[in-house]
C-alpha cells in the first residue's frame, strides 16, 4: 500500500466529480483546484519514485517534456469528459491527441505520432465536429440540457477511480521485478526501432493477415456507413425536388 | 554539432522571413494579376508602381475597428484566427529549399566558423515522416475554418464553415494518395531525398529532366487540384463565396483578425506551392544548365554558393507556381457544391487510388528487376489516362442537372395540386 | 544499466491508466451520444500509450503495429457510429441517449 498514491487518486476522483457538468450548481473552480492538487501530488510522487529508483536523481529536467505533455493530455482529457459544450469537448480532444502524439515522438514512434494526428485530428474529429455543428446552433447558445446534467456522476467516478487506484498500485507496488526499469536510451535502442522500414516490415510480414483483415474491416465499415447514412426519407420538406417521390 | 544547430536556426529564420515577406507581396501580385487579367491597371498609387501597397494595407488592417458580434462565442472567436495560422506556418519546417550542404562546409567567421561533420539537407527539420507531417499540418488547418464559422454565430459564417469542412475532408483523400504514390516510388517519406532524386534526366530522352511531374503527371494534376481546394481558392472557394455567403466563415471578422485569415490563406498557398515544387517540379534542380556546366547531373551536395543558387531556383519556381495559382483563380468560374463533391468522390478519389496502385506495381516490377528507370511510369500514366477516358465513356450517363423547385417560394412553378401531393408525401 | 534522461516505463503506464479512467468516466456519465463516442476514443488513446511504451521498452515494433490496428478500428468505429448518430438525430432531433430507452421494457 502506498498512501501518497491513494491520496493522489482520491484527489483526482474528487476533482473530476466536482468538474462534471451539473446544471447551474457547477463547481468548476473548486474542481480545478482539486485537479491541480491531484496532479501536483501525482507528479511529486513520480519524481520521488524516480529519485528512489535512480539513486537520488530526480530527473525533473530530463522528464520535463514528459510531465508537460502528460499534464496537457490529462487536463484536456478531463476537458473532454467535463465540458458541457460538445464542440469545446471535441477541441479538447484534438489538444489531447496532439499531446499524446508528442509523447509518441518521445517514445520513438514518429510514424504513429503523425498518423495519430492525421487520423484522429484530421479525419475522425473533423467528422465529429461536423455532426456536432449540424446538431447545434452556432455562436453563444446555451448548452443542451442533456449536456449540462451528467448521469450517475458519483458512482461512475467512484468505480473508475477504484479501478485506477488498483491499476496504479499494481504498477508501483510490483517491486523491482515489475515496471521499475528505465526505458533503453535512444542510442542504445536496437533493430532501428521507430524507423518506417522496421514498422513496415513488421506489419507486412508478421502481421500480414491482420493487416489485410483490417483493410477488409475498413471497406466493410465504408459500405456500412454509406448504407446507414443513405436518405430513405424524401428531402422534399427541405428543398422540394424536381422529381416527385415515387410513393 | 553546434554548427549544424546554428545552421538550422538560420534556416528557420530565413524561411520565416521569406514566407512573411512573400505573403505581403503576394497580395500585391494577386491584385496586379487580377488587374492584368481584367484589363485594368491595378494598385499604382502608393509608392512607385504601387510597390508600397502592402505596407498601406497592413496599416489599414491595424487601424480598423476590432469588432465582435454580440452572439459570438468569445473564446472560440478569438481562438479561430490563431488556430488557422499556426499549422499554416508549421508546414514550412520540412520543406527542402537548398539541396544539401556538403560535409566540411564551415559557418562564416562571425557565426563561430564551425565546420559541419556530415552532409545534411538544407531544411529546418528533416524527420523521416516529412510528407506525413505536411499532410498532418494541412489536416489541422480545417479547425480554424470550422471554429470561425461556428463561433461567429451568423448563418453565413456557419454555412461557410460547414462547406469548408466537407470540402477539406473530401479533398484530403486524393491529396494524400497522390503524395503517397510519389513517396512509394522514391522509397522514402523525407522530402529532401525525394527532391534530390529528381535531379536527373530520362535515360532515353536525355533533354527531359526526370521530375516527378513528368514521370507521374496524373498524381501531379490530382495534387494541384487538391491544394487549390485545400486553400479555399477559386474554383473551390465555396466556403467564402461572396455571392452566396457574403464572406463565408470570416464574414464577422475585422481588423487584424481578418488579416490573419488572409495571411493563413496565403501561407497555405505558399506551403502548397513549395510542396508541389519540392515533390513534383524538381525542387532546386535547374535543368540544362547542369548539363552545360558539369556535363552531367547537378551535384547534390554543395557549399554555400551552390546553396544560394539552389535557393534562388527553388523560390523562383515557387513564385512561378503561385502566379499559376492566381491565374487559375481569376480565370475559372466557381463550382457548384454538388459538382465539387462529385469531382472529389467520383472522379479524383478513384483516379488517385488507381495512380497509387500503379505506382506500387511499378515498385514491384523495379524490385524484380524487370524495369529500371522511372520513365516507365510515364507510359503507365498515359495508359491510365486512356483507361480513365474509356471508363468515363462506358459509365452510365449522369442524369445531368435537374431543376430544383423550392416549396413555398413565390417563384415556384409547381401547380398547386402537385404541391399538395408533394406535401402529403412528406 | 541505468540511464537518465528518459522517463521510465511506469510514467507512461500511469498516464495510460489515467487516460483510460477518464474515458471510462466520460463513457458512463455523459448523455450526449457524440460525447460517449469521444470518451471511447480517449480510452483507445490510453491503451495506445501503453502499447507504444512497451514497444519502446522491449525494442520491438509489435506494439506500434498494434496501435495501427487500434487506429483502424477507431476509424471504422467512428464512421459507422457517426452514421448511426446522424440517423438517430434525424429521427428525434436530439443527441440525448436517454431518448432511446424503449428497449428497457
Amino acid at each position: 500500500m502506498d498512501y501518497a498514491l491513494i491520496i493522489a487518486t482520491a484527489l483526482g476522483a474528487i476533482a473530476l466529480y466536482l468538474l462534471l457538468p451539473r446544471g447551474r450548481a457547477n463547481m468548476v473552480k473548486l474542481g480545478g483546484l482539486a485537479s491541480v492538487l491531484a496532479m501536483g501530488v501525482g507528479i511529486t510522487y513520480l519524481i520521488h519514485w524516480t529519485a528512489a529508483a535512480h539513486a537520488g536523481h530526480t530527473g525533473i529536467i530530463e522528464n520535463l517534456f514528459f510531465y508537460a505533455f502528460a499534464a496537457l493530455a490529462l487536463v484536456s482529457a478531463a476537458g473532454v469528459v467535463c465540458h458541457p459544450k460538445p464542440l469545446y469537448a471535441a477541441l479538447y480532444f484534438v489538444l489531447m491527441t496532439l499531446a499524446v502524439s508528442g509523447l509518441f515522438i518521445m517514445l520513438m514512434a514518429e510514424f504513429i505520432a503523425v498518423v495519430l494526428i492525421i487520423i484522429y485530428a484530421g479525419a475522425i474529429l473533423v467528422t465529429y465536429v461536423f455532426v456536432i455543428m449540424l446538431a447545434s446552433q452556432g455562436g453563444q447558445t446555451p448548452a443542451a440540457q442533456y449536456d449540462t446534467n451528467s448521469s450517475d456522476g458519483f458512482m461512475a467516478v467512484f468505480v473508475s477511480f477504484v479501478l485506477l487506484g488498483t491499476v496504479l498500485q499494481a504498477i508501483f507496488c510490483a517491486g523491482p521485478a515489475g515496471f521499475m526499469h528505465s526505458l533503453p536510451a535512444p542510442h542504445a535502442v536496437a533493430h532501428g526501432l521507430g524507423s518506417l522500414e522496421v514498422l513496415g516490415a513488421n506489419l507486412y510480414s508478421r502481421y500480414a493477415l491482420p493487416l489485410e483483415l483490417a483493410g477488409i474491416l475498413l471497406t466493410i465499415s465504408l459500405v456500412g456507413a454509406v448504407m446507414i447514412a443513405r436518405k430513405n426519407e424524401p428531402v422534399a420538406h427541405v428543398l422540394g425536388t424536381g422529381d416527385l417521390p415515387a410513393e | 554539432m553546434v554548427g549544424v544547430f546554428i545552421a538550422h536556426l538560420i534556416f528557420a529564420l530565413v524561411m520565416l522571413g521569406m514566407v512573411t515577406g512573400i505573403i505581403a507581396y503576394l497580395i500585391l501580385l494577386e491584385r496586379k494579376t487580377a488587374a492584368w487579367i481584367q484589363d485594368r491597371i491595378g494598385p499604382n498609387r502608393v509608392g512607385p508602381q504601387g510597390l508600397l501597397q502592402p505596407l498601406a494595407d497592413g496599416v489599414k488592417f491595424i487601424l480598423k475597428e476590432e469588432f465582435m458580434p454580440i452572439h459570438a462565442d468569445k473564446i472560440l472567436f478569438i481562438l479561430a484566427p490563431i488556430v488557422i495560422i499556426a499549422p499554416a506556418l508549421c508546414g514550412f519546417a520540412v520543406i527542402p529549399w537548398g539541396g544539401d550542404l556538403a560535409a566540411g562546409t564551415a559557418l562564416p567567421k562571425f557565426l563561430g566558423g564551425w565546420a559541419f561533420p556530415h552532409t545534411f539537407h538544407v531544411m529546418v527539420a528533416n524527420p523521416q515522416i516529412g510528407v506525413l507531417f505536411v499532410i498532418a499540418m494541412a489536416s489541422l488547418s480545417v479547425y480554424g475554418v470550422v471554429l470561425a464559422g461556428w463561433a461567429s454565430g451568423s448563418k453565413y459564417s456557419f454555412l461557410g464553415g460547414l462547406r469548408a469542412t466537407a470540402q477539406m475532408i473530401s479533398y484530403e483523400i486524393p491529396m494524400v494518395l497522390s503524395l503517397l504514390s510519389v513517396a512509394v516510388v522514391a522509397g522514402t517519406l523525407r522530402l529532401g531525398p525525394i527532391t534530390d532524386l529528381q535531379a536527373t534526366y530520362f535515360s532515353s530522352v536525355s533533354f527531359l529532366p526526370a521530375w516527378n511531374v513528368f514521370t507521374q503527371p496524373v498524381a501531379f494534376l490530382l495534387f494541384v487540384t487538391c491544394i487549390f481546394a485545400e486553400s479555399n481558392r477559386t474554383p473551390f472557394d465555396l466556403a467564402e463565396c461572396e455571392q452566396e455567403l457574403v464572406g463565408g466563415y470570416h464574414t464577422e471578422y475585422s481588423s487584424m483578425k481578418f488579416a490573419l485569415f488572409f495571411l493563413a490563406e496565403y501561407s497555405a498557398m505558399i506551403t502548397g506551392s513549395a510542396v508541389a515544387v519540392a515533390l513534383f517540379l524538381g525542387g532546386w534542380h535547374l535543368p540544362w544548365i547542369d548539363q552545360l556546366l558539369y556535363h552531367g547531373a547537378q551535384p547534390v551536395a554543395t557549399g554555400w554558393l551552390g546553396m544560394l543558387l539552389k535557393f534562388v531556383v527553388f523560390w523562383g519556381k515557387v513564385i512561378a507556381f503561385l502566379f499559376f495559382y492566381m491565374w487559375v483563380r481569376w480565370t475559372l468560374p466557381r463550382f457548384r457544391f454538388d459538382q465539387l463533391m462529385n469531382l472529389a468522390w467520383r472522379g479524383m478519389i478513384p483516379l488517385s487510388l488507381a495512380t497509387f496502385v500503379m505506382a506500387s506495381v511499378f515498385v514491384y516490377l523495379r524490385q524484380e528487376g524487370i524495369i529500371e528507370h522511372r520513365g516507365w511510369l510515364l507510359l503507365g500514366n498515359v495508359v491510365l489516362i486512356g483507361i480513365m477516358f474509356a471508363v468515363t465513356e462506358l459509365r452510365p450517363a449522369d442524369s445531368g442537372n435537374r431543376r430544383m423547385y423550392v416549396l413555398n417560394s413565390r417563384y415556384n412553378p409547381i401547380p398547386a395540386s402537385a404541391k399538395a401531393e408533394l406535401e402529403s408525401a412528406v | 544499466m541505468q540511464t537518465f534522461g528518459n522517463p521510465m516505463l511506469y510514467h507512461y503506464l500511469a498516464l495510460g491508466a489515467a487516460l483510460f479512467t477518464l474515458g471510462l468516466i466520460g463513457f458512463m456519465v455523459r448523455r450526449n451520444m457524440i460525447m460517449i463516442f469521444l470518451s471511447t476514443e480517449i480510452m483507445f488513446q490510453g491503451i495506445a500509450i501503453n502499447l507504444i511504451a512497451f514497444s519502446r521498452y522491449w525494442q520491438n515494433a509489435d506494439g506500434q503495429s498494434f496501435v495501427i490496428f487500434i487506429l483502424t478500428v477507431a476509424a471504422a468505429e467512428a464512421s459507422l457510429a457517426l452514421g448511426l448518430v446522424v440517423m438517430l438525430f434525424r429521427r428525434r432531433q436530439t443527441l440525448n441517449v436517454d431518448t432511446w430507452s424503449e428497449m428497457q421494457g
